[in-house]
């Protein structure tokens, strides 16, 4: 056959590409670098001013010392254990009651029990203190009998006192914060369960019990370890519920920014630190030991789970997910019923006139627009970064030690609690000159300091593991040979990314976005060390306005935040389900 | 309304002093440059709803000049500028606590700098140097906060003296600020352990310790608290009960019968390689009539004659509530003081103190 | 380029992954227009030597020259070829025209070239009409064809097939491996095609190059990789072959272990030209392909008569295949398998009878036995 074609023109190789092998190493390089200097380098002033006195000498372990000799300091290492451990327990426990019914049972309103459980993520862990407080306060709701309803109605008092401020306070608080972060989880493992294993239990007449202990359970033991380490950590580095409700019972989180805050005492706020940091490693280690001994649950012969109605599970789901949710509900709800409260408890006439926020401490309406800014640059830049970073990571050729080590560095922020990537932070950007072994070294990041740059670079590393797994978990779904047809086809990778990656990803890559955006909506750890007077947060603010008494100021601007994040992500679903119609055609098998 | 000189006095000596040793170096600036434009920080312990009425008179008159607000309670922004020394933060510094202007210029870190109308500020309320390093705009002093319908609730009677908080029915139904990050607090401990000698005083404190439920990191949450029905008794000081009993809550100030500690209020311009003229141009209007006529407000007690009456609630005579502060003492000893203090009540206290 | 030049030349190639050796050593010569098999067993470094071909992975040692330039170190991008992979690596979210499109569209062609291009390989490639398709919407064999599509649509001078065909359902395996073949030839685009199905090589090759634990063991045409069969593993990979074990005797014989049967072998094996020379009293395994195994109906005086009880009759449509045990056991036992023509055979054969089986001269091929 006669080809009339100019086949020199076909074959030529473009000149692009010459340079672009290049691009691609360089651009990994540049991920290793930002990787660097976004965990790693902050992580050594912050070691080394644990190590050190106030003016910087080498006092090795002496700061520790002293914090375990500190009687009312000492106290707060066993007091967040415990409190970690116990919320743990109990939020996994009740996570796994509620995932269960929700992937084993044919219960009606699953998809209302899954919106309202994700319910705190959308809260600031402060909002869920704040909840309590006018719950379980002691003029709360429950506290109160309904403000003397209950006792004008029935004849006697009826209020309970569960003694909130302390370690049930917070238990109660991180409770409510971890469930759907457990839930989550649970729901993902138990929806990768084969379901030819019920029907063998079944065939064999096994028991209900004996098919949970020896169907259920193993097949979600890692996503039970997953879930626990999450718990654990989250539970024992939050700052918001224990500042709000914690009262006399000291935990780490506050003592550090107690330390910090209050006493402008950074070398303790360091040693603190560490001592936050060592438990959640060590779970982190562990974790990552059981992950990988992970098999592939679902090979490609397996059949999804499909429950089947059955009355007694579906009732006993259904009762149980109601109180669940129910229970998250009021704690909302009374959010924003405080918030719009005249005078609690003395008059309860209804106002808004706590969301004019310029009487109150915080930065009020202001702080409330920067942190949506902040939230939306978060989201913009982390996905871009993220997805990019994965990108590289995972497709770059050769370079393995650098992609390994990437790799490696974004495992790590899991494990970093907010309060530290602060703390590391000022220690880090702040100076103008690092003092390295005598030698003071210009700073060339100092320019970041005190701008909304490195807030949005907080956020970006404190949420970036989670972020970056999507990421990673959806490139790997993607065929490994795209790139190697398209460098056969002298196409530039970076034309492949755009063309094909992106568009394969884009499920995962909208995720990414919202889970930074509503997340940095929330945050108050890893920002409130960092933000600058000009560039106030809502979060923080909420965090004044509890100190200085303004409750009601703190429901409200609480009632905001989670009003925005629940608006956008209603509007995401809507845009995104527009836009997958228009995008996600080719996954349709009919032509 | 005037203002009993001999403490001020008092303070102005203390003030001498401790500048004493320093005073050689601190070259006073010429530069009195100004500016209408710009952008500024400023370290304040006043109060939020003061702030909110304050300074939009500000900017009003200064529309071009954005105020970055970093307001904390007295104790934390002493600690926040001390900690910033070697590379401050803010520009300005706005009513904060003498005590800890002084701590701050021993430190060498405050310029001289004598704002426009400082002649009309009284001697006692100033900095004795000239230029002078701080300058003061009024004085607060502690008083309770006390929820009129809880205390029937629970069938107490009306506190009306230090002495009556160590009664046991008060058991639980108290709370005050912590001294370390809140200048009430540090006030009110500190009259305590003058009006009483030390070793009397400190027995005080730890039968008050048994009767609180909390201390608190801000002066006014315990007023706020008490207002809410959070807690019965809240040791805050005189503007925060008088505002919110004026609020509509079951709010009532009572000013001890043995006295009240206090203490007074002050700007500064902070020392920086660059500093920005438009602080300046603050610091004049913060001394400026319109200023002192919002600050008179708030409370009866002012650095400037203004004319404003008294506010409603207050003590017809205030001064005469205020106790003999020996504020030589009061300076000196602070953190010898709340060192002691941290020692024997921090187990008690509220996160951030 | 002139006819004695190689179009490609794989020198001394070697390849570690950490510290296993997946290519030890591999030299090889492709012709301008051939079509080269490699062929071997899973995990034996078909597709790394393809990969490093293609400049996807990078040797440990030894040189890749295409075309008479060292390509050792370009990047695929700068290099000349196309390449089909056993999962095809469609764009999913591209259609079939888009697909092979694809690297035709960075390179400043009129819009109309490239449509018209396109237009020709669905043709070439028999999918004509199929260009709106998404590979969702596609058959497995179409979407292998448009991965052909793709990868010819550029018309690189080499062409790469990873098992190509391995992840489609027989029949349609068969009928596409003539129509690779027939389209190879066509366009005369020299091609190398990874397989670990012999049938495949068999049918389809120039030239198939046998590996076997990251090395080369035979270079040939089909006919020679299936009729001489260089070791013994050649013999066994490619096709089905008998081993007996024995000892190299004196003269032109072999003494089989089992039985005991004294057998004749080709005369190179003893000269030592063309094949190895083999000492007396080496040990030796010697083969034969079943179909070269006779039946001997009447006691025919012939050399390399073996006597043999029927073990097992397998039916198999066309033919039967017979395994045989030699008689006289000696505590060893094997099989030996043979074709019984349906047409000539008048009576059937059962299992336990007794037969005696003629190994030609000619057929036999003589290993020296390794362990
Ligand atoms: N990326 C890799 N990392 C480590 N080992 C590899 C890699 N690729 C291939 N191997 C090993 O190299 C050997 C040859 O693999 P391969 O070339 O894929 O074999 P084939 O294609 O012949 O089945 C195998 O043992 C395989 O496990
Ligand atoms: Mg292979």
């Amino acid at each position: 056959m006669t080809i009339a074609y100019p086949l020199a023109r076909l074959r030529r190789i473009g000149r692009a590409t010459a340079s672009e092998e290049r691009l691609q190493q360089g651009l990994i390089g540049l991920t290793v670098l930002w990787l660097l200097i976004g965990i790693v380098l902050p992580l050594a002033p912050l070691v080394s001013r644990s190590l050190s006195d106030a003016d910087g000498r080498f006092v090795g372990a002496a700061n520790f010392v002293r914090y375990f000799r500190t009687p009312g300091l000492a106290w707060s290492f066993g007091n967040s254990l415990v409190v970690a451990a116990i919320t743990t327990v109990l939020a996994v426990t009740l996570a796994f009651g509620y995932a269960y019914a929700l992937t084993r049972t044919a219960m009606p309103g699953k998809g209302f029990f899954r919106a309202v459980a994700m319910l705190p993520l959308y809260a600031p862990s402060l909002a869920i203190g704040i909840g309590l407080v006018y719950l379980f306060g002691k003029k709360g709701l429950v506290t109160t009998g309904f403000l003397g309803l209950g006792e004008r109605l029935l004849g006697t008092p009826v209020g309970w006192d569960i003694h909130l401020y302390g370690a049930v306070g917070i238990i109660l608080g991180e409770l409510l914060y971890c469930f759907p972060q457990a839930l989550v989880i649970l729901v993902v493992a138990g929806s990768l369960t084969d379901a030819r294993l019920y029907e063998a239990s079944h065939a064999l007449r096994a028991s209900a019990l004996r098919t949970l202990w020896t169907v259920t359970l193993p097949s979600l033991r890692y996503g039970l370890v997953s879930a626990f380490f999450v718990c654990f950590t989250l539970a024992f580095t939050d700052f918001g519920v224990a500042k709000v409700v914690g009262g006399n019972f000291n935990v780490l989180a506050t003592d550090i920014y107690k330390q910090v805050v209050g006493q402008q005492n950074f070398t303790m706020g360091a040693t603190i630190s560490l001592l936050l940091l060592t438990p959640t490693a060590i779970a982190f280690i562990l974790d990552r030991l059981v992950q990988r001994k992970q098999p592939a649950t679902l090979t490609t012969r397996s059949v999804p789970f499909q429950p089947k109605p059955a009355r007694r599970a579906d009732v006993v789901g259904t009762l149980y997910c109601s109180l669940i949710a129910a229970a998250i509900l009021i704690v909302i709800g009374t959010v924003f019923y405080a918030a719009v409260v005249n005078v609690w408890p003395y008059n309860l006439r209804l106002t808004l006139r706590h969301f004019d926020f310029r009487a109150v401490g915080g930065g009020g309406a202001v702080a409330f627009w920067n942190t949506v800014r902040m939230s939306l640059y978060t989201a913009i830049v982390g996905v871009i970064v993220t997805f990019g970073s994965a990108y590289l990571i995972d497709k770059t050729r050769g370079l393995r030690s650098l992609t390994g080590a990437s790799y490696f560095l974004s495992m790590i922020p899991v494990a970093l609690p907010g309060l530290v990537i602060g703390l590391a932070y000022i220690f880090f950007f702040n100076p103008r000159h690092w003092h390295v072994g005598g030698l003071a070294v210009p700073n060339p990041f100092n320019f970041l300091y005190g701008t909304m740059a490195i807030l949005v670079l907080a956020n970006i590393i404190h949420f970036y593991t989670v972020s970056f797994m999507t990421a990673t978990t959806a490139l790997k779904q993607l065929d490994a040979e795209f790139e190697a047809v398209a460098a056969s086809l002298r196409v530039p990778f970076y034309r492949t990314f755009w063309r094909v990656t992106v568009p394969l990803c884009l499920p995962a890559i909208l995720e990414i976005t919202m889970y930074y955006f509503i997340n940095a909506m929330v945050t108050v750890s890893a920002v409130i060390f960092l933000y600058p007077p000009s560039l106030r947060v809502a979060s923080v603010a909420i965090v004044n306005m509890d100190d200085a008494g303004d409750t009601a100021a703190a429901a409200a601007m609480s009632a905001l935040l989670i009003l925005t994040s629940v608006g956008v992500r209603l509007l995401y679903e809507v845009a995104a389900r527009q836009l997958s119609r228009r995008t996600q055609r080719w996954r349709m098998r009919d032509a | 309304m005037s203002f009993r000189t001999s403490h001020l006095i008092l303070l102005s000596l203390i003030v001498g002093l401790l500048l004493a040793g320093c005073a050689p170096t601190a070259s006073p600036s010429g530069s009195t440059e100004k500016a209408t434009a710009g952008e500024i920080t400023v370290y304040t312990a006043l109060e939020d709803d003061q702030i909110s009425k304050y300074l939009p008179l500000f900017n009003q008159k200064h529309p071009n000049i954005k105020v970055n607000i970093v307001r904390d309670s007295t104790g934390i922004v002493t600690a926040k500028l001390l900690a910033e020394k070697a590379n401050p933060q803010a520009d300005v510094v706005w009513g904060l606590a003498a005590t800890s202007l002084l701590v701050a210029d021993k430190q060498g870190m405050l310029t001289p700098y004598a704002p426009e109308g400082v002649d009309k500020i009284r001697a006692d309320f100033k900095d004795s140097q000239n230029p002078p390093h701080w300058v003061g705009i009024d004085t607060w002093f502690s008083a309770f906060c006390v929820n009129t319908k809880e205390l029937a609730a629970k069938k107490v009677p009306m506190p009306t003296s230090w002495d009556d908080l160590l009664k046991p029915e008060y058991k639980g139904l108290i709370v005050m600020p912590n001294p370390n990050s809140s200048g009430t607090g540090y006030l009110s401990v500190s009259a305590i352990l003058q009006l009483k000698d030390e070793a009397e005083g400190w027995k005080y404190l730890d039968k008050l310790n048994d009767n609180m439920a909390v201390y608190t990191h801000s002066g006014s949450k315990p007023c706020k608290m008490a207002g809410a029905g959070e807690t019965v008794i809240g040791i805050s000081f005189d503007y925060r009960a008088v505002q919110q009993k004026a609020d509509g809550q079951p709010i009532e100030a009572v000013f001890p019968k043995e006295g009240s500690g206090w203490e007074t209020e002050a700007n500064a311009l902070v020392k920086k390689a660059k500093i920005n003229p438009a602080a300046r141009t603050f610091l004049d209007w913060a001394i400026s009539a319109d200023a002192m006529k919002a600050y008179a407000k708030s409370y009866p007690i002012t650095a400037m004659d203004t004319g404003v009456a008294i506010p409603t609630g207050y003590p017809a005579d205030p001064l005469k509530q205020l106790i003999k502060n020996d504020l030589v003492k009061a300076a000196a000893e602070r953190e010898r003081i709340l060192q002691e203090w941290m020692k024997r009540y921090d187990a008690k206290s509220e996160p951030k103190s | 380029m002139t006819a004695t030049t190689p179009y490609l030349q794989i020198r001394n190639i070697s390849k570690y992954f950490s510290k296993t050796a997946a290519l030890d050593d591999v030299s090889l010569e492709v012709r301008e227009g051939e079509f080269v098999f490699l062929l071997g067993p899973s995990g034996c470094g078909k597709t790394t030597l393809l990969r490093i071909i293609a400049g996807l992975e990078e040797p440990t040692a030894g040189q890749v020259i295409q075309a008479r330039v060292d390509v050792t170190k370009l990047p695929p991008s700068r290099r000349d070829f196309g390449i089909v992979f056993q999962s095809y690596a469609l764009f999913p979210n591209l259609t079939a025209a888009q697909n092979i499109a694809y690297g035709l569209e960075n390179r400043r062609l009129p819009r109309a070239q490239v449509q018209a291009r396109v237009g020709e390989m669905l043709q070439l490639v028999g999918l004509t009409g199929y260009e709106a398709r998404y590979p969702a919407q596609l058959s497995g064999g179409q979407q292998q064809r448009v991965a052909l599509a793709r990868a010819l649509a550029i018309s690189p001078s080499l062409l790469l097939l990873d098992e190509p065909l391995s992840a489609l359902d027989a029949r349609v395996r068969a009928r596409l491996r003539l129509e690779v073949a027939a389209l190879q030839r066509r366009l005369g685009v020299t091609t190398i095609m990874v397989t670990h199905d012999q049938e495949e090589a068999l049918t389809m090759a120039d030239r198939v190059v046998v590996m076997n634990r990251g090395r080369i063991v035979q270079v040939g045409s089909p006919r020679e990789v299936y009729r001489a069969p260089s070791t013994p593993f050649v013999a066994d990979f490619v096709g089905l072959m008998n081993f007996l074990p024995g000892v190299m005797a004196a003269g032109r014989v072999a003494q089989v272990r089992c039985g005991g049967a004294l057998l004749q072998v080709p005369a190179e094996y003893v000269r030592g030209h063309p094949a190895p020379f083999l000492a007396p009293g080496s040990e030796v395994m010697v083969a034969i392909r079943p179909e070269d195994v006779r039946i001997l109906h009447n006691g025919f005086d012939v050399t390399n008569v073996v006597d043999t009880k029927v073990h097992e009759v397998e039916f198999l449509g066309a033919f039967h295949r017979l395994h045989l045990r030699l008689s006289q056991p000696t505590g060893c036992s094997l099989d030996l398998t043979t074709y019984l023509d349906p047409g000539g055979q008048a009576k059937p054969l059962h299992k336990g009878e007794e037969l005696s089986v003629h190994l030609p001269v000619h057929a036999l091929r003589v290993y020296p036995a390794q362990s």
